[in-house]
């Protein structure tokens, strides 16, 4: 039987997601392009680990870390009253953790993209580094943002291994839309099967088409 | 005035090198920064507007200590005072014209943005972006915009390089402009003679990371001079066989003078010549 609130958890988790990791990757690509710390390449490696370890490694080691024996789960629990596993919270810091290169790479890009000079003028204006980044900086970097920003919406919204580990199939909690599909499938609802994955297309499919309409003639943004 | 003593050793490990800059530089002075590539001309000029920190030594400015090793002061560009120009123009892509002008007017000082605009002959352009104009409206809305600030310093690293000949000639006639104008002290990276000898007065060489020589360009540029002759180097601008006038610009002016029948044939539009002047005889216009 259709029912929404799939498509609206799954909508939820990718706003949220896509919000709070906005506001890591800015600072954080911010460093990365400019920093010529020893720890960089440590730094670099974390944040491209998702992209490389299998969904359920990662949802494994969040598993344990949201139980409340683990530090980080009893932290959450005790401090926030928080409850991570199977919860929506804990959907979005896994979700957090598993899209951050997809975020993180086109923003680092993009900063690494501008040449030193622009900033340096700003600065020879009496600007400082926060105005600069305000004003020059994030401004003429916004395609990498709005790609960051697409690429995580829209792996957020396919996730299904990290998410079948740490959150299971509770409805109205964490059964996501990815989830949603595969237990109609299970049950051989193809029908609803279907409408799910025929709008998951489309949507998808949607927002690919608005991003590469907006970049024609903008060659110099990556996806 | 600035002052300076410094040091900073440049490169990674196998190919560093120690770059040691002594320069004096008064109020007023259009100051060349001469030298092969590689020999440190861009660093000076980065070290001095702040855009780099050196590893030893002072610099000041008048009575204020922009850097001192010893006591750990370093003056940020923002709190310099300074304009710069970069060879890239780093024009700001989000901004058009008139909004780079405006980006660093602190007090939103309309007159000096309208001033400035007519002086470079951009208010036509104003509303464009960036990309939309041209290598020498780029490099016209570079200079106007370290000018916005009212600097006390302009640093102007290689400006003119990318342009062709007319636009540079145009381009000295705008820097000449500004430096009376505005009464500034300038100083720029040029590996060019002829620009120096239409612009500059004081000449600092470089070789290998450190000063070779400084003082008045005839002094460093080896110009020869007589009460009434001088020998200067200039590039051709315009030819007149009717009238076997040969112009050219030297000492931030266009210069037009006969020449001999003989010599003229032999002559080209863009050519390096080295002039005799009997300075009694020489008409220059402006």
């Amino acid at each position: 039987m259709f029912d929404w609130s799939p498509i609206f958890l799954s909508l939820e988790l990718a706003l949220c997601t896509t919000l709070i990791l906005l506001l890591i990757a800015i600072p954080l690509g911010y460093w990365l392009s400019k920093s010529n710390s020893l720890f960089k390449p440590v730094v670099e490696a974390i944040v491209s680990l998702p992209l490389i370890l299998p969904p359920t490694v990662i949802g494994f080691y969040l598993l344990i870390s949201f139980s409340p024996e683990s530090a980080i789960g009893s932290f959450f629990n005790n401090t926030l009253g928080l409850q991570l596993a199977f919860s929506f919270p804990g959907l979005v810091i896994g979700s957090i953790i598993y899209s951050l290169p997809f975020m993180v790479h086109p923003v680092a890009n993009g900063f690494s993209s501008l040449p030193p000079s622009l900033a340096e003028a700003s600065f020879t204006m009496g600007k400082s580094k926060f105005q600069t980044l305000r004003k020059i900086e994030l401004p003429n970097i916004k395609n990498s943002i709005l790609t960051g920003i697409v690429l995580t919406f829209a792996h957020t919204i396919g996730e299904f291994g990290v998410v079948l580990m740490i959150g299971g199939n509770i409805p109205d909690e964490t059964r996501v839309l990815s989830i949603d599909i595969y237990s109609k499938v299970e049950s051989l609802d193809y029908q609803t099967a279907h409408q799910y994955s025929g709008m998951l297309l489309g949507i998808m499919f949607l927002i690919l088409l608005l991003v590469y309409f907006r970049r024609q003639g903008n060659k110099n943004v990556l996806l | 005035m600035i002052q300076a003593a410094i040091s900073k050793k440049l490169g990674h490990k196998k190919n560093a090198f120690e770059t040691e800059f002594t320069i004096h530089i008064k109020t007023g002075d259009f100051v060349a920064i001469k030298g092969k590539s590689g020999s440190g001309k861009t660093t000076l000029l980065r070290l001095l507007s702040g855009l780099e920190k050196p590893d030893k030594g002072l610099i000041s400015s008048d009575s204020e200590e922009w850097y001192n090793s010893e006591t750990k002061t370093f003056v940020k560009t923002q709190n310099r005072n300074v304009g710069f120009v970069f060879q890239d123009y780093a024009l700001f892509p989000n901004m058009t014209v008139r909004q780079n002008l405006e980006y660093g007017n602190k007090n939103e000082d309309q007159k000096l943005i309208k001033e400035l605009l007519e002086i470079t002959e951009l208010d036509q352009i104003q509303n464009q972006y960036p990309n939309t104009i041209s290598g020498g409206q780029k490099q016209r809305v570079a200079l106007a915009r370290a000018l916005v600030t009212k600097p006390k310093y302009l640093f102007l690293d290689e400006p003119l390089s990318a342009l062709d000949l007319d636009l540079r000639t145009k381009l000295q006639e705008y820097l000449i402009e500004i430096h009376k104008k505005y009464q500034l002290t300038i100083i720029m990276v040029s590996h060019d003679e002829l620009e120096i000898l239409n612009l500059a007065n004081k000449v600092i060489e470089l070789e290998d990371g450190k000063v070779l020589q400084q003082g008045s360009v005839s002094e460093v540029l080896q110009i020869e001079s007589g009460e009434n002759q001088k020998t200067i180097q200039g590039r051709i601008l315009a030819l007149n066989p009717d009238t076997r006038e040969v112009t050219f610009s030297a000492f931030g002016n266009i210069i037009t003078t006969p020449i001999a029948k003989e010599k003229f044939a032999t002559l080209q539009v863009g050519q390096i010549i080295l002039i005799d002047l009997d300075l009694k005889k020489i008409r220059v216009k402006p």
